[in-house]
């Protein structure tokens, strides 16, 4: 677990799949109101899948690739199912009542629906991915003996006054001369 | 109801203000207390000021004798806790004790203290804050909010007592306050509650209008509900058997000793008791429970002040009698109500707030305040002396004093009360005349014994400030002047009648009413108390170990110590060291408590036997290879391999999922078992090869595995028997299915799962969501953070060892 | 009446209890990952047996009471995923006081040490 895998297989095709799964999951996210999927569902593959890149290119290589800090995916997430639920205070509805538009026909897409649930479960996908994301990374790099967070990531969550957990590791490994 | 009054309402604000101002003046105290030192007390004398002149305009304005006035705002309405508020005579009366004697008082702290002592901003904002909570209590009209003004009052008592926080005798002093002040006052608090209850509404007033009539009905309740709330009073005012925390409290400055344990705080109890009179005189415990013990704690106050020595404690003891005295009397009133009650409570601040404040000038002057060392000051301190002396008068009932008044109508009344109630009143007479005789040789022994004789030679001498000696001189002033023209006084408490307490019928307050039998038991007394003030001075006071109720207190601390030794003992032989060892317990209780649950409900088992049995093969099949799975989990050696046992188990539940026609579930469980694994395989990943060899499962048949087997078994038929009991209850018409049909109308969506999480139920989700985001910054916290030790310590990661058990040696902390 | 569910239900949380009231850290939490997962179970056969009943995926025209009961599903689906969150935390947890205390045995973590009161 602490080295990234051998397995040639694993990292040729892993692009491929983490793109197929994420295509995957957005199409069960959409789909959810209609049928079994949803945002939970989907955000947990989608977390999965960046488990499985991880283990794929090792798990430095997944901090540096990711372009969000996935614990800033999941504070959005919370964020905007608050909004959503905010929103019909505008209009002079109640906290968190829902709205749904239909349209048989439209331009180019055909049958369409949308309403605010959707935007409530993109909510809980991003919470779902980001927190499953963020908690893996986090927990396997520091029993790897890296730094739990990047020196950029450093800078939002730890404390001034204590060290990382891990430094010491490093440190420690450094002196033996790895 | 004799004399019901109208109930007319006034602006509360008003009132409150009253209440209020002092409390208000707190910032300025407490800002401006170092710079101005003692003289702070002249900015907080502004207060009391303040507050008269606005209660008198208020007055004025808004209410007339005999009137009753209410106001409230409202708090928490739907439980009838309100702020209401109530002007009546009574709460009137104390009103204006509460506010002049605190004028005096302020201006006697401002010149009893020296120059240089310290933190004067908390001291005077302690004692604003009591003026407040004081006001509070007695303008209260909610029983609630009675209450709380009551508590408060003791929180203030409280900090002023240990305002000499290092001394030992202000710590055991306020505590022991407190302990008996809050104590009783929750008593009060159940008794509250119950009147409440049983009158249906908690306004004061609005009980009290109602009279006994409250009561009907109630039955043994009513008794129950009396000692509570007297148990209260009882305690506020240092009643047996609580009369041994108001010496204590005299540890206190002498300010303190004068405004809260004999002018204001300690009257409550009497204060309360004219509140219940109303609702309780006529059962038939009132008259045995208020009068015996006001009556019992008169005699005993006196006896205890007589064989005292020092000053503070004299005037404590003596405080108790007369408190008894005036509980008592409220305890021998009639169905008409009582008379003359308020010119006693008048009389007695007088008198006893005088003479505390003479106590503190002779204890600043001469240095002690034991009488057995103290003498001749009254050459020195004449002013003083003349105060002492008026005092002393009064107390010993002396003629031409308001002292002398107040004994003559005592004792008229229980004269009356003699051809009602016949022997029932010999003891409250033996008890009148005993403490008279006692009070007047004490009272002798405080004048005579520090102002006359020979001065002690080694006593150094500080004289006194002019200014302090003003106050007590006024107090005394006004026991004299009232005593020589009773009248004045008569005709201005008679304002101050509360229909329903008070006799409406006017009686004539007068020095002179003729040679009569109280005036002969008066002179009696005076004389008797003459001679027992001469034996005991042959005797030079000096008294052999009598038994000692004084030692009381020791019992109560010596209680108080062993209560928290108790309980440290009983924590001690609870307590596990190991917090594990709380898990059998936490499961045991659980099981007890719903296996009782299900012996009460048996009989619904009985349907069990009439249902269909259903063991859908599929199910039962994924059934037993999730419990293959568990087997595995159980006795698998290798942590990799009880692992895979788990995930196998984990997996197949999915199956079960989609056999309950769940596909959601099933998608969802799936997904998270495959997190889970990788999730704990990095955890045993961590531990290197030797370790995750991990230990085989061995049921050995000891004590600990046995109850650990039976706790398991329990639990697991616990939940056998909860499912088929929510199966055999099941509500005939489920939420689910109102959901399931609105889908499509409301939420616009066909997947019923998805639109009660986003739609019907979102708020749960939204929490939900909530409460992972507040997990995962948790767990990363708990990454980051990491308490270091100094130096490297190389165990940490080290060796397989320390995971099999083995702690390494820890290096000496010097490192 | 499903009796396979009660009767699973019961021997899960059986084997759940038993792995939590042991000392190795590990056995305490594969026995959590169980509770969890038996707590879920047990919420959701409150739904009842599903027989002939289809999931609740609404078609056009079909009765409601031809569904299961959703409700209990809806629950599960987010505590599922609320017991994924815990064991996570419970792992961190874990690890933290396994490098804090160098210990996997609960009965050796809470031993008082020579010195301490």
């Amino acid at each position: 677990m602490t080295k990234h895998t051998d397995s040639i297989l694993l990292k040729s095709l892993i692009q491929l799949v983490l793109l197929m799964v994420n295509i995957l999951s957005v199409y069960v996210l959409f789909r959810g109101h209609q049928l079994p999927g949803g945002g939970f569902i989907a955000g947990l593959m989608t977390g999965i899948s960046f488990i499985l890149l991880g283990l794929a290119k090792g798990w430095e290589a997944l901090g540096k690739n990711l372009p969000v800090d996935p614990m800033r995916l999941a504070t959005t997430g919370v964020a905007l199912a608050l909004g959503s639920g905010l929103l019909p205070l505008l209009v002079g509805g109640e906290f968190l009542t829902q709205y749904n538009w239909h349209w048989e026909h439209f331009p180019m897409l055909g049958e369409l629906h949308l309403g605010t649930p959707l935007l409530f479960d993109t909510g809980v996908f991003l919470l779902v991915s980001g927190m499953t994301v963020k908690l893996v990374t986090v927990l396997v790099r520091s029993s790897s003996g890296l730094a739990p967070f990047t020196a950029e990531e450093e800078r939002y969550y730890a404390s001034i006054l204590e060290e990382p957990i891990e430094d010491k590791a490093r440190r420690r490994e450094e002196s033996d001369g790895l | 109801m004799p004399g019901l009054a109208e109930l007319n309402h006034f602006p509360a604000a008003l009132l409150l203000g009253v209440i209020v101002l002092p409390v208000l003046f707190v910032p300025a105290l407490l800002l401006f207390g170092n710079r101005l030192g003692r003289y702070t007390g002249l900015l907080a004398l502004l207060a009391p000021l303040a507050s008269t002149v606005w209660l008198t305009c208020l007055l004025r304005e808004h209410w007339s004798s005999g009137t009753v006035g209410t106001a409230a705002i409202e708090w928490v309405p739907f439980l009838g806790i309100n702020l209401a508020l109530v002007l009546d005579g009574i709460s009137i009366f104390y009103g204006y004790v509460i506010l002049g004697v605190g004028f005096l008082v302020c201006g006697y702290a401002t010149f009893y203290f020296s120059r240089d002592e310290k933190n004067m901003g908390p001291f005077f904002a302690y004692l604003m804050f009591f003026m407040t909570a004081m006001l509070g209590a007695v303008f209260a009209d909610n029983l609630f909010s009675l209450f709380i003004f009551w508590e408060l009052t003791g929180v203030a008592s409280f900090l002023l007592i240990g305002f000499s926080y290092e001394k030992r005798t202000s710590q055991l002093g306020a505590r022991r306050a407190l302990l008996i002040t809050f104590s009783t006052g929750l008593c009060l608090l159940a008794g509250f509650i119950l009147l409440g209850q049983q009158a249906g509404t908690f306004v004061l007033s609005r009980i009290a209008a109602q009279g006994g009539t409250v009561l009907e009905g109630s039955g043994w309740l009513a008794p129950v509900m009396l000692t509570l709330i007297m148990l209260g009073a009882f305690g506020k005012s240092a009643q047996f058997p609580f009369q041994f925390w108001l010496p204590g409290a005299m540890a206190a400055p002498t300010p303190v000793s004068a405004y809260l344990h004999s002018a204001t705080m300690v009257k409550l109890g009497v204060f309360l008791s004219a509140r219940m009179f109303p609702i309780f005189r006529d059962l038939d415990l009132w008259l045995p429970l208020v009068a015996g013990v006001g009556f019992a704690t008169m005699l005993l106050g006196a006896f205890l002040a007589f064989r005292s020595h020092d000053l503070k404690e004299i005037l404590a003891y003596s405080t108790v009698s007369q408190l008894g005295f005036l509980i008592g009397f409220y305890g021998l009133g009639g169905s008409e109500g009582v008379r003359f009650d308020l010119l006693h409570i008048a009389s007695h601040v007088f008198y006893k707030g005088s003479l505390f404040m003479v106590a503190g000038i002779v204890d600043h002057a001469a240095g002690t305040r034991d009488l057995r060392f103290l003498g001749g000051l009254g050459r020195r301190l004449p002013l003083t002396a003349v105060a002492a002396l008026l005092g002393a008068a009064s107390l010993a009932s002396i003629p031409l004093t308001t002292g002398f008044i107040s004994k003559e109508l005592a004792l008229a009344g229980l004269g009356d009360l003699w051809a009602e109630k016949g022997a029932l009143a010999l003891f409250f007479y033996a008890a009148v005349l005993l403490s008279a005789v006692m009070t007047v040789a004490f009272a002798l022994r405080l004048f005579v014994g520090a102002f006359t004789g020979k001065e002690p030679a080694d006593n150094p001498f500080h004289p006194p400030g002019f200014w302090v000696q003003l106050p007590p001189l006024a107090l005394a002033g006004a026991a004299l002047g009232f005593g020589v023209f009773p009248g004045v006084l008569g005709e201005w408490l008679d304002h101050f009648k509360v229909p329903g307490l008070q006799d409406s019928a006017s009686g004539e307050v007068a020095l002179w009413h003729g040679i009569n039998r109280e005036l002969l038991l008066s002179a009696a007394a005076i004389a008797l108390g003459i001679l027992l003030h001469g034996w005991a001075r042959k005797r030079e006071w000096h008294w052999n170990r009598v038994l000692s109720l004084q030692r009381l207190d020791r019992v109560f601390d010596r209680s108080v110590d062993t209560l928290g030794y108790v309980a440290k003992r009983i924590t001690l032989a609870l307590r596990a060291d190991w917090p594990p060892a709380y898990l059998p317990i936490v499961i045991f209780t659980l099981l007890a408590f719903v296996l009782s649950a299900f012996v009460v409900h048996r009989a619904e088992f009985g349907e069990f036997v009439n249902t269909e049995r259903l063991f859908d093969p599929w199910r039962s099949l994924v059934a037993v290879m999730v419990c293959i799975g568990l087997f595995g989990v159980l006795t698998l050696r290798r942590w990799t391999a009880q692992l895979v046992a788990l995930s196998v188990s984990g997996f197949f539940l999915t199956f079960y999922f989609v056999l309950y026609k769940a596909p959601d579930l099933a998608m969802t469980q799936i997904l998270v078992e495959s997190a889970s694994v990788v999730l704990v395989l990095v955890l045993i990943a961590r531990f290197s090869t030797g370790s995750r060899a991990g230990t085989r499962f061995e049921f050995r048949w000891n004590a600990k595995q046995v109850t650990r087997a039976l706790l398991s078994l329990g639990m697991g038929g616990m939940a056998t028997l909860l499912v088929v009991f929510a199966e055999l209850n099941r509500h005939p018409d489920p939420m689910g299915y109102h959901m399931l049909a609105l889908s499509q109308p409301l939420a616009e969506g066909t997947n019923a799962v998805n639109t009660i999480l986003v739609d019907f139920r979102a708020f749960d989700t939204m929490g939900e969501i909530t409460v992972l985001l507040i997990a995962t910054l948790a767990g990363m916290g708990l990454m980051v953070h990491y308490k270091r030790e100094k130096g490297t310590d190389r165990s940490a990661f080290a060796a397989p060892g320390f995971l099999l058990g083995k702690r390494p040696e820890r290096k000496g902390k010097s490192e | 009446m499903a009796y396979d569910t009660a009767l699973l239900v019961g021997v899960m949380f059986t084997v759940a209890t038993y792995l939590i009231l042991q000392k190795n850290f590990i056995r305490i939490l594969f026995g959590f990952i169980i509770f969890t997962n038996a707590g879920n179970l047990f919420l959701l056969s409150i739904s009842g047996a599903p027989r002939h009943r289809r999931m609740p995926i609404l078609e056009e025209g079909r009765p409601v009471s031809d569904y299961v009961d959703p409700l209990p599903q809806a629950l599960v689906l987010t505590a599922i995923v609320i017991g994924l969150g815990l064991t996570v935390y419970l792992i961190m947890l874990l690890y933290r006081v396994i490098l804090d205390s160098k210990t996997i045995d609960t009965e050796k973590l809470f031993q008082p040490e020579e010195g301490d009161e």
